[in-house]
């Protein structure tokens, strides 16, 4: 078991890595598209392009930061909270390393969204992404929860 | 697996980059002209509103150009350094 749990971390570990890298590649494109946007609003006359641009350029930067800096130690503290010494022990590890790496892909599809969007002119892109950062949040708080109960149940 | 689809995705975007680098600057330099010819022909009226309007609008299509094309190379940079290992 300990072999494919291994495997599937590093395979994981190799997406994640592509996955991230290759978010860079399409923020850089995005930017450009955003640019070249505004340019021609600009050029034509639009003056409310520049704050346009102000904003766009800030919500891309700051789903990106948050993707860099602010999602990998959430994740990292999920995998922290100690599981139950008991048989079930194992499989709760394994559980909690699984649910981890679900939801550390759903933030990067959710960064990648809100990117894309963003550089489109949608103003909600990045309160999208919070949304998912929110309900990562949410699974954080209940995993304690199911802990507590683990340990009431089970007497371990 | 995913190194080969990473390499396809970055040469695909190069091109990419490329393509939007050259429709930027071709853009760029359009408009100036344009905001040129719309500033001769104010000044030409004597509208020296207008003129001062093409002529700001000249410079902030140099401003914007020229900040995209600093901004987002040091920015991607700083991002390449910040890049964080897999979280699991």
């Amino acid at each position: 078991m300990d072999e494919v749990v291994s495997t599937v971390v590093s395979l994981a570990s190799q997406a994640w890595e592509s996955l991230v890298t290759g978010f860079l590649v399409i923020l850089a494109l995005m930017l450009l598209a955003y640019a070249i946007r505004t340019t021609a609003a600009y050029g034509v006359g639009s003056g409310k392009a520049i704050g346009e641009t102000a904003v766009g350029f800030i919500g891309i930067v700051a789903a990106a930061l948050f993707l860099f800096l602010g999602v990998p130690p959430m994740l990292r503290e999920m995998l922290e909270i100690t599981a139950c010494s008991h048989v079930v022990a194992d499989i709760t590890l394994w559980s909690q390393r699984a649910l981890v790496i679900l939801l550390a892909f759903r933030m990067l599809k959710a960064a990648y969204m809100a990117v894309f969007a963003q550089a489109m002119g949608s103003g909600e892109a990045v309160a999208i992404m919070l949304q998912e950062a929110a309900g990562v949040i949410g699974v954080m708080l209940i995993l304690p929860f199911i802990s507590g109960v683990a340990v009431g149940l089970l007497g371990c | 697996m995913f190194t080969d689809l990473l390499a396809q995705l970055t040469a695909i975007a190069n091109d990419f980059w490329s393509f939007g680098v050259g429709v930027l600057l071709i853009m760029a330099a359009l408009f100036m002209l344009y905001r040129a010819m719309q500033g001769t022909a104010a000044l030409g009226f004597g509208s020296g509103q207008m003129t001062v309007g093409a002529v700001m609008g000249i410079v902030g299509i140099l401003i914007l150009v020229l900040s995209v094309f600093k901004v987002i190379p040091s920015f991607m940079d700083m991002l390449k350094i910040a890049q964080p290992p897999a979280p699991f």
